[in-house]
């Protein structure tokens, strides 16, 4: 079981997005924007993987996750974006700062399953493994 | 009634600011705020989910919207069977939205931004405040068509260009000048004051599909550059041997072009604030027993033609727009020479640190490609593919810019014609009513973009005849010599002389 991070402002994504990995035996925390994002990082610990929506009010995706990287623990914590968008060039603004995943809504759950299943494996052998993740 | 005036303009420096510009809806009880542009690409399904009777949406959260979305936007509510309220319309939208209005539309426009100015303070910028148009209504039955509202503050424009009600329903009361010039002249007062409304909207149509044309042609070039670097880089690195006609100066014209279009739009708020500028001071010299009389006021729209001028000159040139987004499609043969290179290269060579470098090289972040090199190939193929989309997207783009060039350059020709005329008047050469029919003639026998067309029916009602009798079972004239534009009545879609879709379809 990971602990994971959902932040989206939209209550139907972070409902899918729940149930989805409620139904992996993940433990979820749920946070409404970017701002509620980062407060959430800072309020908890242990958090294995962040799963956030691109555009978002108060904070983006990608100014939550310079910010919580500033956060010891999450300094290397590993991000997926979930979004509409499909631009080479926020890719690239993600890339930048150390994101590697991004999944492109609507989230089809079984699709989404097996890709964050994959990214679960993918930081466990990390962790084995001792190099520093992304 | 009335919330916090802010100055013009808004749009294209919203854009410069980098507001977001998706198109968001939001469901609050009953009521459904709707951000972002709306514009000819713009999803207008997400309110399907919203449907009901009757809907209230409220647009304050528009920050920017083309003639073409609106357009989109007014035909998908009028077709959805629901009766719906508009509230919160911003004063570019509510300024486009007014021309397409018919007393058929199942459409209520509860509140909308509208320009007013302080009459006393000459200098005084004018400002847009949301107003309850039930109110404008009652205070335009008490105070005739001008209308002051909080602080002093009045309507730019007569009440029947603002109000549904009137424009609808045949006209408010015709306007009762107090300058004694209008008041000998009346017919051709209101003509100057209607023609000063009708070249300000056109020019701002002209405008905003300038801007609306960059908002969409801006993130599109963007993300063609950006896969053609992606493609240039792969070659390189994965085909050294490949002879590519790949030129990097590209990106440092398609940067430059849009830079320019950007100088040009920050003109264009100087010269709309212009135009803006005349119709006040034509309205309160129309409304002012001392001043001069508006014919000799419309003279300063000259000046605004010399900025615009001056704008469309700065415009990038189309012919070089073309040839560089022909660029892109020209690298088609490119791309599928990188993917034949890439699915045919032997398995021993296929190393983690390639493929790592490979997927960097196109931004790919998906997941269940992710160390799998012919799973990641076909990512890159569907780039290459998304590559070809964009070069579509931008000659599309093209178009509309073409569009609006013209729209701009029609708008020069007739106010250059219009201020020979003027001269002639003023000297007493030419009978003002020559060159209102001369207008009218011309406006019939023109096949005219959609958007000018829908505006001088507006201002100028009667120079459209109307294809079916009124209501009363007349033939919709009220008798007189119709100068004010007050005949009007609902203008159908079978009155124009060519149909809306048919503009659609060839831009």
């Amino acid at each position: 079981m990971a602990k994971i991070l959902i932040v989206d402002d939209s209550d139907i994504i972070r409902l899918q997005v729940q149930q989805a990995l409620t139904e992996l035996g993940h433990e979820v925390i749920e946070a409404i924007d970017g701002q509620d994002g980062y407060e959430k990082a800072s309020s908890h610990r242990n958090i294995d993987l962040i799963i956030a929506d691109f555009n978002m009010p108060a904070l983006s995706g990608l100014e939550m996750c310079k910010k919580i990287r500033t956060i010891d623990e999450y300094a290397a914590v590993t991000v997926i974006i979930l979004t509409t968008e499909t631009s080479p060039e926020l890719r690239a603004r993600c890339r930048e700062v150390g994101i590697r995943y991004w999944i492109v809504k609507p989230v089809v759950a079984d699709a989404f399953k097996q890709a964050v299943s994959k990214v679960i494996d993918s930081i466990r052998k990390l962790a084995q493994s001792g190099e520093p993740r992304a | 009634m009335t919330q916090a005036a802010k100055n013009l303009p808004q749009d294209s420096s919203a854009v410069a600011a980098g507001v977001d510009l998706r198109f968001r809806v939001i469901k609050e009880g009953d009521l459904v705020r709707l951000f972002g542009a709306i514009n000819d690409t713009t999803n207008l399904d997400l309110l399907a989910d919203m449907r009901q009777d009757s809907l209230t949406l409220d647009l304050a959260g528009i920050n920017a919207a083309s003639w073409t979305g609106i357009t989109k936007f007014h035909r998908y509510l009028t077709e959805s069977g629901m009766r719906v309220h508009l509230t919160g319309i911003p004063g570019n939208f509510y300024r486009c939205l007014r021309l397409l209005l018919t007393d058929t539309d199942p459409l209520t426009i509860d509140a909308a931004e509208l320009d007013v100015f302080d009459p006393a303070q000459v200098q005084a910028p004018i400002e847009r405040m949301v107003l309850s148009i039930k109110d404008v209504e009652s205070l335009a039955v008490e105070q005739g068509p001008i209308i002051t509202v909080a602080q002093n503050k009045q309507i730019l424009g007569i009440a029947e260009h603002i109000c549904p009600r009137y424009f609808q329903a045949g006209g408010a009361p015709a306007p009762l000048f107090l300058n004694s010039w209008c008041l000998e002249n009346n017919d051709q007062a209101i003509f100057w004051y209607n023609l000063g409304h009708a070249f300000t909207c056109n020019l701002t149509l002209g405008i905003d599909l300038v801007e609306s044309t960059r908002q969409n042609l801006a993130p599109a070039l963007s993300s063609a550059v950006s896969r053609l670097q992606s493609l240039q880089q792969a070659l390189l690195a994965f085909d050294g041997g490949a002879k590519t006609s790949l030129s990097m100066s590209i990106t440092d014209k398609i940067a430059a072009m849009d830079a320019r279009i950007r100088d040009s739009l920050r003109s264009c708020d100087e010269t709309a604030k212009q135009s803006y500028s005349c119709l006040r001071q034509i309205q309160v010299s129309c409304w002012s027993k001392m001043a001069d009389n508006p014919r000799d006021i419309f003279a300063g729209f000259k000046t605004v033609g010399d900025t615009i001028g001056t704008l469309n000159v700065g415009l990038p040139d189309l012919g070089e727009l073309l040839g560089n987004s022909q660029l892109f499609a020209s690298h088609n043969g490119h791309g599928q020479q990188l993917l034949k290179h890439l699915r045919a290269m032997p398995k021993d060579e296929r190393t983690a640190t390639k493929l790592d470098t490979l997927r960097e090289m196109f931004h790919v972040l998906d997941i269940i490609s992710e160390g799998d090199w012919d799973a990641s190939v076909d990512i890159i193929q569907d780039e290459l593919t998304s590559l070809q989309a964009n070069s579509e997207v931008i000659l599309g783009l093209l178009g509309q810019l073409a569009t609006g060039h013209v729209l701009i350059e029609r708008w020069l020709q007739l106010m250059a014609e219009v201020m020979a005329a003027l001269e002639d008047i003023r000297l007493g050469k030419k009978d003002w009513n020559a060159l209102r029919s001369a207008l009218f003639v011309r406006w019939q026998s023109e096949a005219l973009p959609i958007e000018e067309l829908r505006t001088f029916s507006f201002y100028f009602p009667d120079a459209f005849p109307r294809a079916a009798p009124a209501a009363d079972g007349s033939d919709g004239s009220d008798g007189s010599d119709g100068s004010d534009g007050s005949d009007g009545g609902a203008f159908e879609e079978s009155d124009l002389p060519f149909s809306e879709e048919m503009m659609d379809a060839d831009p």
